[in-house]
């Protein structure tokens, strides 16, 4: 920052220094600067060389008889030098080590004078304030912080730069407004204030006015200006600990508690972010240990350090143990990185990013190597829903990929390459292993026949335990096929993988509802040893608006499975859908798709950038003709003799952020208007259906409560997962949930500890890569694939599948792409 | 002088104004521990153990280096402090090699007994220690940079105490250490083997190189013949070691204890002591009357000539000639003595002790021997000599007091004195006057040379001259004396006294770790002492001296003398 001032208008900063100098009688002033800064010292050397020609330097300035001379020190480039008695000693021609104040710079300083310390930053700003006033300045800025500030804007935020604003700015304006946001829709996490010896400010707290006061009151400091953004694939524990690496090389070395404490806390830290495989000795224990006594260190280091160096060296750990202690009790408890970044917690990023832990990397190889079976065999390892997930994941493997977390990069088309895998190789391929009954083998109920249960069923089954799947409806499947719609996932693929996942200890009761066809009692009496709840949210949530049970309304999920199940076409003429969410695409699309419908569309509250449904999602109905009316909300329903006729919306605004950092939408007043419609679909959302939970605890979000480490409900031995105890969520995460409550399930019945120590999970096959290896520093960046889609003419009217197969030299191009991060674990054999 | 008022751990106290927060809190005699403090200096704050509770101050305040004020109120042991405290040792500890069992300094060793006073009785913090090699290069320090805290008393001492600057830290944080210039060994630095880093230093990470193995080894040798020789300023510390007050004079206990240890014959340095008077005392008698360079500097103390060699080469010439008291007694024991006792010198072991780690290096000059030996084989410290006791089991203070071996065991009380700042110009006035006028002084106690100033100057009628004399001790004063007669003053100066550590061999880099300045003051009294009631108290007196000069040595500066009893100067080029 200050470099940017020198560089770009010396005159000022030796305007202010004379003026200063001028004011306290010093007829000597230096100006510290770093070496590597040759510009700016260029530029100082000039600026002063012009002041002396214009008898503004020198001796007898302007006939004043006040005379000054100015000479540049520079310094070699050290963190500790920013203290002021380092500085001063670094002048003197010593090495920069802070001494103890007393003596205060004024009282004895550079070679035993008193003297003044100033940065260049407030020099810049004293010619300003003598020529228009210190009214002028009090002007700007808050109450207690005067002027503006120079912050240094960067990290994970569109515009980086130098940011000049008043003192009492928010950080949401600097960030967002000056700073464009976070790149790429992450999410903003924290912004770093302060540099090493700042603190960071979390996303909740990103309306804070950036002053002096209110930053420091949240533990970092304004100090320099530095402005790191951050998004949320930055880890907490990971920042602390390199500023703590930082801290620990830059600290003089003179203190103890700095020289010292820097280095176990960074230790600490450490401990925290190694995987158990790398630990020897007793590094488990440390690591333990280590957070019980980070926090006193880091108070001993505050407290006793004789620099303001040492004694703001533990803020970075400070700071995020206090707003991301969740963070490093993941990575304590559970040797886990919520933020995808401790590399040897990680492993791979994608595999990490993925629910259910399929080693991506490991197919994507086989697949640039052309071993499709390989490919296929790695996937249905992890996940028992290959094909369904090749169309329909929401694939968090993408987001955390490590192709596009770095500059302009696009991550690796992980999805698309996993549909041409299951596109090459049928579900038979692969033969599970069946553990052979015997006494550890029960028998197990599952109640629910969609991803969660299917998925805890197979699984369960595999380990050689009796499972029978109750099913509701004529067909197996659950959301994947009362609410999917056919081309987002074709039928006849979602049956053959279904019918693959069945064995000898698997069977599936169809059109059995419980509650109606039997209970969770009768199970446990008929001799189940457990029971496995996994029913999903099929209660569409309505607008609570008077008439809304006129004919036309329908919740959403009752109209998707009516056309899915049943092939009933429930929607007429002019259909508007409310909601943003998947649901209520694919009920807009389906609807699109029926006949006697005239137009569809979407009435959402907030923008399209805010809809929860998936990107792609949102681009296909849009190019099918759908469209969106963004920032409404319904108010009444309109109905003539119990027939909708219309509804009346009023239009919304964002209104400032709430406490999560989300901008609520408040209606505009009379900003209301009438729309008619013919068939009006309600997809809000959807909560799991409370009549068959009779007798089970429930969270107060109205869903199924079950311990989120054993899956154990309030009953013994009846086991929850799914949207049944999540809301509506995702089709991995439901897959991810079977495995883990079959993981508990089989513990359960053979008497085990409902308990599982977390482990990490590391690459640990070596795949040779494929093809030739280019030079890193000449490889042209290769663009992600495009996947071809049914063209718009020749599926708006029909449930043919819309996302069609990339060709294997497109799939093995793509696959080649890979950053292979798996190799930085693995040891060619 | 002003006094305030101020309240430490809720009780009120008085302080003088401008004291530290410790001296305040040490004078009430309220305990604070320090780790890097050096009284005398300013302090540098770096260890941070002296911190107290302020009230009003966020941090904790280090008392070193905070001035008292009126009203202030202070805790000086709230458990935030002791927490504090506590965990800085707990730290340094973290990075300590657990080897103090094994150590040279356990039991004298700082932090060894802060981490006792403070509890310290767990292990909390652990992790990688800083690990670099021992420098075991000079022939007189060891440096173990594994043990070092890095409070940097040593390189303070060495730059403003001893002008020298020979170690300075390097490199920055975790990584940082002290060290030579460029990370060389100590034997290739500026250093001038002083010690006064070693006896500053908190732990074992300054150590003399030690020769008690080399010792014990010559005495179990049948086929040796093992003599000592022993400083004037031993015989008036070593008491210490062995838990007696400071400024116990055990001379004769020594000498018993020596010779249960097998030591064939003790020798006095004091003798010695007293033929360099002899010879120096001719030498600026020479000079004086043949115009010869002056002024003339004394030559006993080796660490400042090595520093003249170094940092001041163009003064060779002021330099005495004289080898010191130990390097003439080396070379009368393999000669004179061996001749009369009919020894071969090959077989005579000659060991040395003395308060000084420089008389190891200076005994290993390859001048200071003949037919390729050296004069003085081995040289002990104090605590070396103390180790030596222990180690055989030998407890001084249980033994009769016995006289030193002729032929060099009777001295002078004057060449006592050499073991204080002062000693040798007293004893030299003493003499000098003698050699120039044939009279005595009319009292031999020269008050002006006496105490533990750094600089003494003096002016003594001898006949017609007026001789201009300055005693300085430590080198930061000798520098300080070299600078302004390089500036062209000082022409009225014709002797200089210099003595390497501050207060002279009293306070050698040899000496018992842990002497206050009280110590230091207590041995020079005891100096004083001897002298006051000695009933030979000039070195030209001495008859035993007299009689080598008779029997073997000639005249001062005649011949043999030129031969065994003086030495030259090298220029010596270093990285200073």
């Amino acid at each position: 920052m200050n470099r940017s001032e020198i560089e770009g208008n010396p005159h000022l900063i030796l305007e202010g220094m004379i003026v200063g100098a001028y004011a306290i009688g010093a007829s000597k002033a230096v100006i510290y600067c770093r070496a590597e800064y040759p510009l700016a010292i260029a530029q100082l050397t000039r600026g002063i060389a012009q002041a002396k020609e214009r008898g503004l330097l020198g001796d007898d300035i302007l006939g004043s008889g006040f005379s000054l001379d100015i000479v540049i020190k520079q310094g070699a480039g050290a963190f500790v030098c920013g203290e002021e008695t380092a500085l001063m000693h670094s002048i003197e021609g010593k090495r920069g080590m802070p001494t103890p104040r007393p003596p205060f710079p004024a009282q004895s300083g550079v070679f035993g004078m008193p003297s003044n310390i100033n940065n260049v930053e407030t020099w810049a700003n004293v010619p300003l304030i003598i020529n228009r006033g210190a009214d002028w300045f009090a002007g700007i800025g808050s109450e207690k912080s005067k002027g503006t500030k120079v912050f240094s804007l960067v990290g994970c935020v569109n515009n980086t730069g130098l940011v000049e604003v008043p003192f009492g700015t928010s950080l949401r304006t600097i960030i967002e407004d000056i700073g464009g946001g976070t790149p790429r829709g992450r999410k903003f996490k924290a912004a770093q204030m302060g540099g090493p010896s700042g603190g960071c400010i979390p996303a909740a707290y990103i309306d804070t006015p950036v002053d002096y006061e209110s930053v420091q009151s949240l533990g970092a400091i304004v100090g320099s200006g530095g402005l790191v953004v951050m998004d949320d694939s930055t880890c907490m524990v990971d920042l602390a600990k390199y500023f703590m690496e930082f801290i620990q090389s830059e600290s003089c070395g003179k203190c103890i508690p700095c020289r010292e404490g820097t280095r176990r806390m960074k230790e600490i830290l450490d401990t925290l972010t190694r995987p158990r495989r790398k630990e020897h000795d007793i590094d488990a224990l440390l690591r333990m240990q280590g957070l019980m006594h980070l926090k006193d260190l880091a108070e001993t280091i505050k407290s006793t350090a004789l620099c303001g160096l040492g004694q703001t060296a533990p803020n970075p750990v400070l700071s995020t143990l206090r707003f991301f202690r969740d963070e490093y009790e993941a990575h304590l408890y559970e040797r886990r990185c919520p933020a995808g970044s401790c590399k040897e917690l990680v492993g791979a990023p994608c595999q990490n990013g993925c629910p259910v832990g399929t080693e991506v990397w490991r197919y994507v190889a086989h697949v640039g190597r052309g071993e499709y079976a390989d490919a296929y065999r790695v996937i249905r390892d992890a996940n028992p829903f290959p094909s369904a997930c090749a169309r329909v994941c929401h694939h968090p493997c993408e987001r955390s990929c490590r192709a596009g977390a770095s500059g302009s990069g696009e991550p690796i088309a992980i999805r698309t390459l996993k549909r041409f895998v299951v596109d090459q190789v049928a579900p038979t391929a692969y033969r599970p292993k069946i553990r052979p009954s015997g006494p550890h083998s029960s028998t197990i109920a599952v109640v629910g026949g969609g991803p969660a249960g299917l998925t805890a069923a197979h699984c369960l089954s595999l380990l050689g335990h009796k499972v029978t799947v109750f099913e509701r409806e004529a067909k197996p499947g659950g959301m994947l096929v009362g609410a999917i719609p056919a081309y987002r996932l074709p039928r006849e693929r979602l049956e053959a993988e279904i019918a693959s996942l069945l064995n000898e200890n698997m069977e599936i009761k169809l059109n059995a509802a419980l509650g109606r066809d039997f209970t969770v009692d009768g199970l446990l009496a008929e001799g189940y040893k457990a029971v496995y709840l996994a029913i999903g949210s099929h209660q569409s949530k309505m607008l609570d608006l008077p008439n809304e049970d006129a004919h036309g309304i329908l919740p959403g999920i009752s109209f998707l499975k009516a056309y899915n199940l049943h092939g009933d076409h429930l929607a007429k003429g002019r259909v508007g859908v409310i909601g943003g969410g998947n649901s209520a695409m694919d009920a807009a699309r389906v609807a699109f798709r029926q006949d006697g419908v005239e137009n569809v569309t979407m009435y959402y509250r907030r923008t399209r950038d805010e809809m929860p449904a998936y990107a792609e999602e949102i681009e296909a109905g849009l190019a099918e003709g759908i469209s969106i009316q963004e920032l409404v909300a319904p108010v009444a329903v309109n109905s003539k003799d119990g027939r909708l006729t219309g509804m009346r919306f009023v239009r919304n605004r964002l209104s400032e952020p709430d406490a999560s950092g989300r901008r609520k939408p408040e209606p505009i007043p009379g900003s209301e208007f009438e729309v008619e419609l013919d068939t009006l679909i309600v997809a809000i959302s959807e909560g799991p259906e409370m009549a068959q939970l009779e007798g089970l605890s429930l969270t107060k979000w109205g869903t199924l409560a079950a311990n989120p480490e054993s899956f154990l409900t309030s009953r013994k031995g009846v086991f929850a997962g799914g949207d049944v105890t999540t809301g509506p969520s995702t089709v991995i995460g439901a897959i991810a949930a079977g495995k883990q409550a079959a993981v508990m399930i089989d513990r359960f019945v053979t008497g085990k500890l409902l308990k599982i120590v977390p482990k990490v999970k590391l690459p640990s096959v070596f795949i040779e890569p494929a093809g030739d290896l280019e030079d890193e520093s000449t490889a042209q960046p290769a663009a992600r694939v495009t996947v071809p889609h049914l063209p718009v003419e020749r599926r708006t009217r029909n449930f043919d599948e819309v996302e069609l197969c990339v060709s294997e030299a497109a799939a093995c191009g793509e696959a080649r792409r890979c950053m292979r991060c798996d190799l930085e674990f693995t040891q060619p054999v | 002088m002003n006094t305030l008022t101020f309240e430490a751990n809720g009780r009120q106290l008085e302080a003088k104004q401008g004291d530290t927060v410790l001296e305040a809190l040490r004078c009430a005699g309220i305990s604070v521990p320090t780790l890097c403090h050096i009284e005398g200096l300013n302090p540098t704050g770096a260890c941070r153990m002296c911190v107290v509770e302020v009230d009003g101050a966020r941090n904790l305040v280090p008392s070193c280096s905070f001035p008292v004020a009126q009203g202030m109120k202070i805790k000086s042991n709230s458990p935030r402090v002791l927490q504090a405290r506590r965990t800085i040792i707990e730290l340094l500890l973290a990075n300590h090699p657990d080897d103090c069992l094994y150590c040279g300094r356990s039991g004298r060793c700082d932090l060894q007994s802060l981490a006792q006073d403070l509890g310290v009785r767990q292990r909390r913090y652990r992790g990688l220690k800083t690990e670099r090699d021992q420098d075991v290069s000079s022939p007189s320090i060891v440096r173990d940079p594994d043990k070092c805290v890095l409070c940097g008393k040593c390189v303070r001492i060495c730059e403003e105490i001893q002008g020298v600057s020979a170690i300075d830290f390097i490199g920055r944080g975790s990584r940082s250490f002290v060290g030579t210039a460029f990370d060389k060994g100590l034997n290739v630095s500026s250093c001038i083997n002083c010690g006064q880093c070693v006896v500053a230093c908190p732990t074992g990470a300054l150590q003399e190189r030690s020769n008690v193995e080399d010792v014990l080894r010559a005495l179990a040798d049948p086929d040796v013949f093992v003599v000592a020789q022993h400083a004037p300023a031993v015989s008036v510390s070593i008491a210490e070691e062995f838990g007696l007050a400071p400024g116990a004079d055990v001379d004769g206990l020594m000498v018993a204890a020596l010779r249960r240890i097998g030591f064939k014959r003790v020798f006095d340095t004091s003798f010695t002591a007293d033929l360099t008077i002899m010879e120096e005392g001719s030498e600026l008698a020479h000079r004086v009357a043949n115009g010869g360079v002056l002024p003339m500097m004394t030559s006993c103390s080796p660490g400042w000539i090595k520093f003249v060699e170094t940092f001041y080469p163009e003064f060779r010439p002021n330099l005495s000639t004289c080898k010191s008291p130990q390097q003439m007694m080396g070379a009368i024991v393999k000669t004179y003595f061996a001749g009369r006792e009919g020894l071969d010198p090959k077989k005579i072991v000659s060991v040395s002790i003395m308060p000084c780690t420089a008389k190891k290096f200076e005994a290993a000059r390859p001048e200071m021997g003949r037919d390729s030996a050296q004069d003085v084989d081995f040289v002990l410290t104090t605590r070396e000599l103390a180790e030596l006791f222990r180690i055989t089991g030998v407890d001084p203070s249980t033994l009769q007091a016995e006289a030193a071996d002729t032929p060099f065991g009777e001295r002078s009380s004057a060449g006592k004195l050499f073991g204080a700042t002062g000693g040798v110009m007293e004893a030299a006035v003493r003499s000098v006057h003698f050699l120039l006028t044939g009279r005595e002084l009319e009292d031999p106690t020269i008050a002006a040379a006496r105490g533990l100033d750094g600089s003494k100057e003096l002016h003594v009628r001898v006949g017609d001259l007026e001789v201009g004399a300055v005693v300085v001790s430590s080198l930061g004063q000798a520098r300080k004396l070299l600078e302004e007669i390089k500036a062209g003053g000082r022409k009225d100066i014709h002797f200089i006294e210099v003595m390497t550590c501050p207060g002279g061999c009293i306070n050698g880099g040899g000496q018992p770790i842990g002497a206050a300045k009280d110590a230091v003051m207590a041995r020079m009294k005891a100096l004083y002492t001897i002298d006051r009631n000695a009933p030979l108290r000039l070195s030209h007196r001495n008859a035993s001296v007299q009689r080598l000069y008779d029997e073997f040595l000639g005249k001062p500066l005649g011949e043999k003398s030129h031969h065994l009893l003086h030495t030259h100067y090298q220029e010596r080029d270093v990285m200073a």
